[in-house]
């Protein structure tokens, strides 16, 4: 498969499942639902926090949860949009 | 002397109209996948921007050229408007050289970008780019240039062709590209005083140029919402 697509596909599958968490989940749960190693997840969560897909929030008792932000949403809803475009044109 | 349909308003007229719609075309597919890069970051979506956004670079300097051989034209009738058309011609055929070989590396990487390495690409390009933008500027031929692009095409063709799966969809597109690529030598080699086409050949396979970027844009249209 095309490591480029699978990294798409990683990142769609990351955001997707912080969105089925209703938007706000902890780094714990977030890591072993995503099915990434530790290195890989940190390096995604670095990126993703880098580009603006989500953000870190931090509670009132000090407990940090993730979130999507609108660039975040806005990739889930594009995601299958980007995929056909990358198939017609054989990117 | 038989002034050239370029003299005409009507010939004159056709030009700007078919550089107006293939340029804006272009910047209308470089611009419309401007959020899904950078949505992304895909390689891919990037080197197809870049070799549509190179095309309209070059088909503008193209214009340009036409623009100083008319005025040429012009001087032998008395209407010098005195700026160095000896400078412009061989600068602009130097840059639309680079433009338009730089687009069709664009083009062809886009596709096989996963086989080959991005220094490597980048190496070969721009020297072949360089070496045939010094050869057009040296010799100041439009022939020589479309004769040395039309090899590349041949092996990019080759390349665009031998890719990992084959259906109609992309066979259509792929179709689509040669065809970009054909009127673009077509378009060249009409710069070169030698070869004459009539203005109705002319007319023609402008609509059909013009109808393969509406094509293209139609495809990428269809998935920008």
């Amino acid at each position: 498969m095309n490591k480029k697509r699978d990294r798409l596909e990683i990142i769609y599958n990351f955001l997707k499942i912080i969105q089925d968490n209703h938007n706000s989940i902890k780094p714990t749960p977030l890591l072993r639902k995503s099915n990434l190693s530790s290195q890989s997840f940190n390096e995604y969560s670095e990126e993703l926090l880098s580009k603006e897909f989500i953000r870190e929030i931090t509670d009132k008792k000090g407990r940090k949860y993730i979130t999507l932000t609108d660039r975040g949403f806005s990739y889930l809803q594009k995601y299958n949009t980007i995929l056909g475009f990358i198939d017609e044109f054989e990117l | 002397m038989a002034i050239p349909y370029l003299f005409g308003p009507v010939g004159f007229i056709s030009e700007v109209l078919y550089t107006m719609i293939v340029v804006l075309f272009c910047f209308l597919i470089y611009f419309k996948t401007k959020e899904m890069y950078d949505l992304t970051k895909y390689k891919g979506i990037q080197y197809f921007r870049n070799a549509f956004l190179f095309f309209g670079l070059a088909y503008l300097c193209r214009f340009v050229i036409q623009i100083t051989q008319l005025t040429n034209i012009a001087s032998g009738f008395g209407f010098d408007i005195g700026h160095p058309r000896r400078m412009v011609f061989p600068l602009f055929m130097l840059v639309v050289s680079y433009l338009s070989t730089m687009a069709l590396f664009y083009l062809t990487y886009s596709t096989s970008w996963k086989r080959f390495k991005y220094t490597s690409f980048m190496i070969l390009s721009n020297a072949v780019a360089i070496c045939l933008a010094l050869v057009s500027f040296i010799f100041r031929s439009p022939f020589i240039l479309s004769i040395l692009q039309l090899l590349l095409l041949l092996t990019a063709f080759i390349i665009i062709v031998k890719q990992h799966k084959q259906s109609k969809k992309t066979a259509i597109t792929k179709f689509l590209y040669f065809l970009i690529l054909i009127f673009w030598l077509l378009n060249i080699l009409v710069l070169d005083s030698r070869w004459f086409f009539p203005f109705e050949y002319k007319i023609i396979f402008q609509v059909i140029s013009i109808g393969v970027f509406i094509a293209i844009y139609y495809k990428v249209k269809k998935w920008i919402k």
